[in-house]
C-alpha cells in the first residue's frame, strides 16, 4: 500500500513537472558584425538577460556568418541581449517579445577597443578559446551558496547523473580537474559539491586527446585568482532513539601545490567505509543526494559502530601546469575501528537425489570487532617520455570474533537427523606491507637508434604476517545413531608469514628492428612476469580436556611453501586506422600474445604427507581484437573480442590439507591426484553510443568459457546429514553469461529524465559427484542459471525535485540430472525522493520493498526512511536534520544464493528503527 | 644519406672553396661565425646564380586582426558549387592537394592514398591507386605540356595521363623529397625540396633546402644552404612548399620563414616578405639561427599558450595580378581559423576570405567557412578553387533554410556522406 502511494506520487510529480515546463516560446535572431572592418564576427557570445535582475536567460555563440538565434525566451518580459567578443566593446540591446513571434534584431555592431584587457572583458557566459569551450561562472547568476555542480547542470550538453557521473554530449568525461589537477583524490563529487560557484573563474570543456576525432572530454574548473586556496569541510553531531549517535569532523584545505584532508568520526548507525575518498564524498557541502555511498546501510547485517580517523595529503614538489608533467607526493592514512553485532538464521536445501532433499536450519549470534590502520604513500614523477612512481603500503588489522551457532539437519519436512552447537572466539592480527615501484620510458619517434627503447619495469614486494588465536567449543549429535557424537574444546594458535616478489617487465619495439622499413602500425614486445613467493604456515592446536591442554598432533603442523610463477612472453600488436574526413574513423587493433608459464610449488612440512614438489609447464596463448567505428556526428560503435587460455593450479590445501572433522556440515578433504585446470574463455562486448547532446548508450556482452580438468567437488552425505567435500577433477565446466545495459537521458526545458537498464543472465554446467550414505559414486551434472536485472528511472525537475525509482530482479534456478529444480527469486522495488522547496530546506524519503521467494515460500518487507533538513546562517553553513530510519521497524536483511545442488537463504538483523536529530556545520572559505 | 648524395653531386669549385675554408678554420670557435657569414654569402650568391639579377622584394606588413571582411560579390562575379561524384570507386576523404588543368580537376587524398581525377562538372573520370600497400607518394606534380601526372615514390617516378592510365616509370637514384615539374622545356626540369636529414652531421657541412635537376642523376643547381651540423630533421614540416599556378609560374616558401618566392623556369622572379605583429611571429632568427636548432621542436610541438598563434608556414600561396592569396598555418592548427588572406599589393588592404559574407552571387553561401581551418586549393586562370566537406555544406544549407533564405538552383542537394563539394569562384573582372 505504501509502495503504491509512493509510486503514485512519483508519477504525479512527473505529470506536474512536465506540464509546468511549457512557458518559454519567444525567439530572437540577428547578426554580429564589425562595421569598421566590414566583417562578420563568428563565435561571438550573444546572451539574453532579464532587465529586472540581469539574470541570464539564454546564450549562444554566433555561427560562421556571424548569425545567432535564441529561443525559449519568456514573452511579455523586458529583456536585453548582449553581444561580446575578445577585443571589442560589449554592446547591449533592449527588447520585448509581445507574443509568440520571431523577433529580428538585425545586425549588432561591435567596435574594437584595444584598451580592454581580455580577462576583464570576458563576462559573457560562453566563448570558444581555441578548441576549448569556456563558460564564465560569473555570467550565471545563481544562489550565492551554489556549488560547482549547480553551475555544471546549467551548461548545455552537460549532464550530472544521479551517481555523480558527468557526461558531455552523451559521453562520460574521463576526469574532472581543478586548476588542471585532480582535486582531493580525484573523486568528481568532492570537487563539484564543495567548490563554491563564486570561487570559479571558468569551466573549460575540451577533448583530452586533441588530435583524435573521438577522444574523451575532460572538464577543468579554473578557480579565480586569489581563490586557489581555501578550506571546506563538515562537522556533524547527532543523537537518536535507542542510544544511536553519530559524529564526524572533516576539514580539507588546499592551495596551489598542497591539498590536505583530515577526518575523524564515531557512530553506531551502520555508516562505515574503509575508503577515505568515500568519507570525503559523504561530507560535501551540497549535502543530501539521491545516491550516496556513505549513509546508514540497511543492507549491512547487524548493528555496526565505527570510530575512525584519517588524513589525505597531496603535495606537488614542484609547481607545474601541464598534465605532461608530474612531481607529486601523496599520503593516505586511515584508522577505522568497528564493532558489529549480528543475529543470523540460515536455511539451506541440499538436493541429494530425486527423493532426498536435506534441509539445514541454523541460528547464530556473532560479535565482530575490527581495528584497521591503513597507510599509503606515493611519489609520482612524469617528464618528457619518462614516468616513474614508487608506492609504499601498510595495512594492519586487529580482528576479534565471538560467535554462538546452533544448526541442525533434517530431511525436508521430516525428522531431525543431527545437530551441532559451536561457540567460537577468535583473536587475530594481520599486517600487510608492500612497496610498489614502476618506471617506464617511451622512445621518441625521432630517435633513430636501432635498440628498442620503449620499456616498462615494475617491481612489487609484499610482506604478510597473520596471527590468530582461536578457541572453539563444538558438539555434535546424531539422532539416528546415539553413539555418533562428539564434544571438542579446542585452543589453537596459527601464524602465516609470507613474502612475495613480483617483477614485471616489457621491452620493445622489436618489429622495427627486424624489418627494413618503419612501420608504426606493428609492434613486437618482449614481456617477462615473475612472481616468487615464500610462505611459512604454522598451526599449534590443543584439545582442552578437563582443563588440561593436550596438543592435537593430527591438526598441529608447520610448513614452508615456495612458489615460482614465471611467464616470459611475446606480444605482437597490429593497429590500423581508416578514415574519411568528416565522415568516419575506423580503428582496429589486433593483439596476439603467448607466454610460456612455469609454475613451481615446493612444500616442506613437519607432516610428511605435506612434503611434495610440483612443477607445471604450459603455453598460454591469447588473441584480442578491438574495433571502433566512429561515424562522425552520428554514432560510435565499438566491439572488443578476446580469447585466452590460462591455467589454475591446485594449492596445498586442495592437495594435502590438514583435515578438521569438527566442521561436520562441510569437512574438507584433499586430493593428491588433482591436475591443473585449463580455462579457455571467449569474450565479446559491443557498445553503441549516439553522438548527440543527450546521452544514449547501449552495451551488450557475451562471455563463454570451458574449463578442462575443472576442479569440481565430490559431496558425500551420510544419513545424519554430515557432509564431506573433496576436490576432484572433472572433464569440463561450461559457463556462459550474456548481459546488456541501456542508458538514456531525455532533457526537456530545464528537466531531466534519466533511464538506466541493466540485465544479465549467467548459466553454467558443472559435473560433480554426490554420494549418499555409501551409495555408488555417480557423476552428475548440475545446471545453474541466474538472471539479474535492474531498471532505474530518475527524474530531475529544475533542481527542486529529484525522483528515482528502481526495480531489481534476482532469479536463481538450479537443477541436477535426476531431480526437480530448486528455485529462488528476489524482487526489489526502491523509490527515492528529494524535494527542495527552498535553498534551506530538503525533504527526503526512500523506501525499499523486498519480496524474496525461497523454494516457494515468499517473505516481504519494506525499509522506509524519511528525513527533513533545514539550513541556517547566511552561507547555509548550519544544517539541522531530523530523520526516521526503518520507520516500519522491519529490521532484517534477506539474501539468497545457489551453488550447484545447494540453495540457501539467510536472514540477519539490521539496525532497526531509530529516530535521529543531527546538527551539521560546514566551514568553508575560498580565498581570503 | 641526403647530405652524402648532395655532396657527391656538388659542383667541384664550390666544394673546393668550402673545403679550403673549413680546413682553415677547423676546431676554431670563430669557425661557426665565419661559416654563418659564408652561408649567408653563399645563399645570396645562389639566388643570383639562378635568376641572374636581383629580384623585386615586396615587403608586406599584415595584421590578421585587422583583416577586412566584405561580401563575396566584392571579389567574385560568379560562384558555383560542384559536388564531386560519389560512388564506390570515387569515394575519398579530404582534398589534400588539388591542381586544375584545362581538362580536369586532379586531387590527392592522403587518407585513401589515391589520386582522383574529376571533370570540371564533378563527374568522376579516373582514379590512381597505390600499386602495392607500401608504395607512398605524398603529393603529385604535373607536366602540363604533355598532360602527365607525375608521382614520386622512394625509387621511382611514375607517369600517368589525365585519364589515370599508367604511361611509364623512371628509376631515380635516391629519394630526395618533394618534387615540382617546372615545365617540359625548362632547364632544369625539376625542383626538389630536400627534407633535412634524420641526423645532424658530426662536423660542419653545407647542405641545401632546394635543389634542381633534369634527370635525377645530377643536381644542376642548389639554393638555400644550411649547416647540417646544426640543422637536421627537427626543422621539417609535412607541408608541400610548392604551389603550381598553372601558368608556368610557381610559388614556394619554407617552414618558419615569412618570405615567399615566385619562380618561373628562368628562376626566381619576385619575393614577398611578410611581417606579422609580434603575437603572430616566431622569434627572430627562429628558422636560421643555430641557437634555435635544439629547442625548435619543443617550441612547435609542445607550445606554450602564448605561442599558439605563431605562423609556422605560409602556403599554399597564389598571386592573381596584384592580389596575393595565401593560407597561414599556425603552431596550433585549430587557431588557424580565418587565416586565408587576400592581400592587395597596390592598396595594401588585407581581407580574410573566410569572413566574406555570402551574397546572391554565391547563393548566400561563403566560399570558405569561418569555423574551419581550411586552405585554398588552387587559383587557375580567373578562378579560385576552394572546397567544403559534404557534412558542412549540408549544415550550411540547413542554416540558410532556417534563416528563411530560398535555396537557389546553384546549391545542389547532396548526402552528408558524399565527397566534398568544390567551390569555383570566378574573380571579378578588372580586380587584377
Amino acid at each position: 500500500m505504501i509502495l503504491k502511494r509512493i509510486l503514485l506520487l512519483f508519477c504525479f510529480g512527473l505529470i506536474i513537472c512536465t506540464a509546468k515546463g511549457q512557458q518559454f516560446v519567444g525567439e530572437i535572431r540577428g547578426g554580429v558584425k564589425d562595421p569598421e572592418l566590414n566583417r562578420v564576427i563568428p563565435a561571438a557570445t550573444v546572451s539574453v538577460y532579464l532587465m529586472q535582475d540581469s539574470s541570464i536567460v539564454e546564450y549562444t555563440l554566433t555561427d560562421d556568418a556571424g548569425g545567432f538565434k535564441l529561443n525559449k525566451l519568456p514573452l511579455k518580459t523586458d529583456l536585453f541581449v548582449s553581444a561580446s567578443f575578445v577585443g571589442y566593446k560589449t554592446k547591449s540591446v533592449k527588447f520585448h517579445i509581445k507574443d509568440t513571434e520571431i523577433l529580428d534584431l538585425g545586425t549588432i555592431h561591435l567596435f574594437k577597443d584595444n584598451n580592454i584587457i581580455e580577462e576583464v572583458v570576458i563576462l559573457a557566459p560562453v566563448r570558444m578559446n581555441g578548441d576549448t569551450l569556456e563558460f564564465n561562472a560569473d555570467a550565471f547568476k545563481m544562489d550565492p551558496n551554489a556549488v560547482a555542480e549547480d553551475l555544471l547542470k546549467k551548461l548545455p550538453g552537460v549532464i550530472v547523473w544521479g551517481d555523480g557521473t558527468i557526461t558531455v554530449n552523451g559521453r562520460e568525461i574521463s576526469s574532472l580537474m581543478v586548476n588542471g589537477k585532480p582535486f582531493f583524490g580525484g573523486r568528481t563529487t568532492v570537487a563539484t559539491q564543495n567548490i563554491a560557484k563564486d570561487a570559479i573563474n571558468k569551466v573549460q570543456v575540451y577533448q583530452k586527446e586533441r588530435n583524435s576525432t573521438d577522444s574523451i572530454s575532460e572538464i577543468n574548473i579554473q578557480l579565480k585568482d586569489g581563490k586557489s586556496f581555501g578550506y571546506f569541510g563538515k562537522a556533524i553531531v547527532g543523537t537518536g532513539s535507542t542510544n544511536k549517535y553519530e559524529s564526524d569532523l572533516n576539514i580539507n584545505a588546499f592551495n596551489k601545490r598542497t591539498q590536505v584532508s583530515t577526518i575523524i568520526g564515531k557512530n553506531n548507525v551502520n555508516k562505515e567505509s574503509d575508503d577515505i575518498n568515500t568519507l570525503l564524498e559523504a561530507s560535501t557541502y551540497k549535502g543530501a543526494q539521491l545516491n550516496t555511498n556513505y549513509q546508514t546501510n540497511f543492507n549491512k547485517p547487524g548493528e555496526t559502530g565505527a570510530l575512525r580517523g584519517g588524513i589525505l595529503l597531496s603535495h606537488d614538489l614542484k609547481e607545474y601546469n601541464s598534465q605532461k608533467e608530474k612531481n607529486t607526493f601523496t599520503l593516505n592514512y586511515l584508522y577505522n575501528n568497528t564493532h558489529q553485532d549480528v543475529e543470523r538464521s540460515d536455511h539451506v536445501l541440499t538436493n541429494i537425489n530425486s527423493d532426498n532433499i536435506q534441509e539445514r536450519l541454523g541460528q547464530s549470534l556473532q560479535n565482530k570487532k575490527r581495528g584497521l590502520n591503513s597507510f599509503m604513500s606515493q611519489y609520482e614523477f612524469r617528464k618528457n617520455n619518462v614516468d616513474f612512481s614508487i608506492t609504499g603500503r601498510l595495512k594492519q588489522e586487529n580482528i576479534g570474533f565471538t560467535g554462538l551457532n546452533a544448526d541442525s539437519v533434517q530431511a525436508l519436512y521430516g525428522n531431525i537427523l543431527s545437530r551441532r552447537k559451536n561457540s567460537e572466539y577468535n583473536n587475530g592480527k594481520s599486517t600487510n606491507a608492500g612497496l610498489d615501484f614502476s618506471i617506464s620510458h617511451a622512445k621518441r619517434r625521432d630517435n633513430e637508434t636501432k635498440i628498442p627503447a620503449d620499456w616498462e619495469i615494475g617491481y612489487i614486494i609484499s610482506k604478510t604476517n597473520n596471527r590468530e588465536n582461536r578457541l572453539l567449543e563444538s558438539n555434535f549429535k546424531s539422532y539416528l545413531d546415539p553413539t555418533d557424537y562428539f564434544d571438542v574444546n579446542r585452543d589453537n594458535e596459527s601464524l602465516i608469514e609470507g613474502v612475495t616478489h613480483k617483477l614485471t617487465a616489457k621491452w620493445g619495439d622489436f618489429w622495427n628492428v627486424f624489418t627494413k622499413r618503419k612501420d608504426y602500425n606493428k609492434t613486437l614486445f618482449l614481456t617477462n612476469n615473475i612472481e616468487l613467493g615464500k610462505r611459512y604456515v604454522y598451526d599449534d592446536v590443543y584439545d582442552v580436556i578437563e582443563e588440561n591442554r593436550i596438543q592435537n598432533a593430527l591438526l598441529s603442523f608447520n610448513r614452508t611453501e615456495h612458489t615460482i610463477d614465471w611467464k616470459p612472453g611475446l606480444t605482437f600488436q597490429h593497429t590500423f586506422i581508416k578514415l574519411l574526413s568528416g565522415r568516419f574513423q575506423k580503428e582496429g587493433k589486433l593483439e596476439i600474445s603467448a607466454d610460456y608459464q612455469m609454475f613451481s610449488l615446493k612444500n616442506a612440512s613437519d607432516r610428511h604427507f605435506q612434503n611434495f614438489d610440483r612443477l607445471y609447464r604450459n603455453i598460454n596463448p591469447s588473441i584480442a581484437f578491438n574495433y571502433k567505428n566512429n561515424q562522425i556526428d552520428e554514432y560510435v560503435n565499438a566491439i572488443n573480442t578476446s580469447f585466452h587460455i590460462s591455467n589454475e593450479f591446485p594449492t596445498v590445501d586442495d592437495l594435502f590439507p590438514i583435515v578438521d572433522t569438527t566442521n561436520v556440515y562441510g569437512i574438507r578433504y584433499g586430493n593428491p591426484d588433482l591436475k591443473p585446470a585449463k580455462r579457455k574463455e571467449f569474450q565479446v562486448d559491443f557498445s553503441h553510443r549516439k553522438s548527440k547532446k543527450t546521452a544514449f548508450l547501449y552495451k551488450a556482452n557475451l562471455k563463454v568459457g570451458d574449463i578442462n580438468n575443472f576442479q569440481s567437488i565430490s559431496m558425500e552425505y551420510d544419513a545424519s546429514g554430515r557432509s564431506i567435500i573433496k576436490p576432484v577433477n572433472v572433464d569440463y565446466h561450461k559457463y556462459i553469461s550474456i548481459g546488456g545495459n541501456i542508458d538514456k537521458a531525455i532533457e526537456f526545458d530545464q528537466n531531466l529524465l534519466l533511464l538506466k537498464w541493466r540485465s544479465s543472465w549467467t548459466g553454467s554446467k558443472t559435473p560433480m559427484y554426490i554420494i549418499f550414505d555409501d551409495e555408488v559414486n555417480v557423476l552428475q551434472q548440475t545446471t545453474n542459471s541466474i538472471v539479474d536485472a535492474d531498471v532505474n528511472v530518475t527524474f530531475n525537475y529544475k533542481n527542486v525535485l529529484d525522483l528515482n525509482a528502481n526495480y531489481g530482479l534476482y532469479y536463481l534456478h538450479s537443477r541436477k540430472d535426476d531431480t526437480n529444480p530448486l528455485k529462488n527469486n528476489s524482487h526489489r522495488i526502491e523509490t527515492k525522493t528529494l524535494f527542495k522547496p527552498s535553498n534551506q530546506m530538503t525533504i527526503g524519503s526512500n523506501a525499499s520493498y523486498y519480496n524474496n521467494v525461497f523454494y516457494g515460500t515468499a517473505q516481504k518487507y519494506t525499509i522506509w526512511n524519511a528525513w527533513v533538513s533545514y539550513r541556517f546562517m547566511k552561507q547555509n553553513n548550519l544544517e539541522l536534520t531530523v530523520s526516521g530510519n526503518d520507520i516500519l521497524n522491519q529490521n532484517r536483511i534477506l539474501n539468497v544464493r545457489n551453488l550447484n545442488n545447494v540453495i540457501s537463504q539467510n536472514q540477519t538483523n539490521s539496525i532497526g528503527r531509530f529516530y535521529m536529530v543531527s546538527l551539521s556545520y560546514f566551514p568553508r572559505k575560498f580565498g581570503k | 644519406m641526403y647530405t652524402n648524395f648532395i655532396n657527391q653531386k656538388r659542383k667541384k669549385n664550390m666544394k673546393e672553396i668550402r673545403s679550403f675554408i673549413l680546413r682553415a678554420y677547423s676546431k676554431s670557435r670563430s669557425q661557426r661565425i665565419f661559416l654563418f657569414l659564408f652561408l649567408t654569402f653563399l645563399s645570396s650568391l645562389s639566388c643570383l646564380f639562378v635568376i641572374g639579377q636581383n629580384h623585386p622584394v615586396h615587403k608586406i606588413r599584415l595584421d590578421p586582426d585587422n583583416a577586412r571582411g566584405g561580401n563575396v560579390s566584392d571579389f567574385f562575379d560568379d560562384v558555383s558549387f560542384i559536388p564531386l561524384e560519389t560512388n564506390k570507386e570515387s569515394l575519398f576523404g579530404k582534398i589534400y592537394q588539388m591542381q586544375v588543368t584545362e581538362e580536369c580537376l586532379i586531387i590527392y587524398d592522403s587518407e585513401t592514398y589515391a589520386i582522383l581525377i574529376f571533370e570540371h562538372n564533378g563527374k568522376f573520370r579516373a582514379k590512381i591507386n597505390r600499386r602495392k600497400p607500401n608504395e607512398y607518394f605524398g603529393s603529385f606534380t604535373l607536366n602540363r605540356q604533355d598532360h602527365e601526372i607525375i608521382l614520386k615514390t622512394r625509387e621511382l617516378l611514375l607517369f600517368y595521363d589525365y585519364n589515370g592510365v599508367f604511361l611509364r616509370e623512371q628509376k631515380i637514384d635516391l629519394n630526395l623529397g618533394r618534387i615540382l615539374h617546372l615545365g617540359k622545356d625548362s632547364t632544369p626540369r625539376y625542383a626538389i625540396h630536400i627534407n633535412r636529414p634524420t641526423k645532424a652531421s658530426k662536423k660542419d657541412s653545407i647542405a641545401y633546402d632546394l635543389t634542381f635537376t633534369d634527370d635525377f642523376q645530377e643536381l644542376t643547381k642548389e639554393l638555400f644552404p644550411y649547416n647540417s651540423r646544426n640543422e637536421w630533421r627537427q626543422y621539417n614540416l609535412p607541408q608541400n612548399i610548392f604551389t603550381d599556378q598553372g601558368d608556368g609560374t610557381f610559388m614556394f616558401s619554407f617552414p618558419y620563414r615569412y618570405n615567399v618566392f615566385e619562380m618561373s623556369s628562368k628562376g626566381i622572379v619576385q619575393e614577398f616578405n611578410f611581417v606579422f605583429p609580434e603575437k603572430y611571429s616566431l622569434p627572430f632568427g627562429f628558422a636560421t639561427e643555430s641557437s634555435f636548432a635544439q629547442n625548435r621542436k619543443e617550441h612547435i610541438f609542445n607550445p606554450k599558450p602564448e605561442n599558439y598563434n605563431h605562423y609556422i608556414f605560409l602556403g599554399p600561396f597564389y598571386r592573381y595580378g596584384d592580389l596575393v592569396l595565401f593560407f597561414g598555418d599556425r603552431i596550433v592548427s585549430y587557431m588557424s581559423n580565418h587565416s586565408d588572406f587576400i592581400y592587395n599589393l597596390k592598396t595594401k588592404d588585407t581581407f580574410s576570405l573566410n569572413l566574406l559574407m555570402g551574397t546572391e552571387t554565391s547563393g548566400f553561401m561563403p566560399v570558405l567557412q569561418a569555423s574551419q581551418s581550411q586552405k585554398m586549393l588552387a587559383v587557375y586562370q580567373d578562378r579560385l578553387y576552394t572546397s567544403m566537406s559534404s557534412a558542412n555544406y549540408m549544415r550550411a544549407l540547413e542554416r540558410l533554410k532556417k534563416d528563411g533564405k530560398e535555396i537557389e538552383d546553384k546549391l545542389p542537394s547532396i548526402n552528408n556522406k558524399d565527397n566534398p563539394v568544390v567551390i569555383i569562384s570566378t574573380f571579378k573582372k578588372g580586380i587584377k
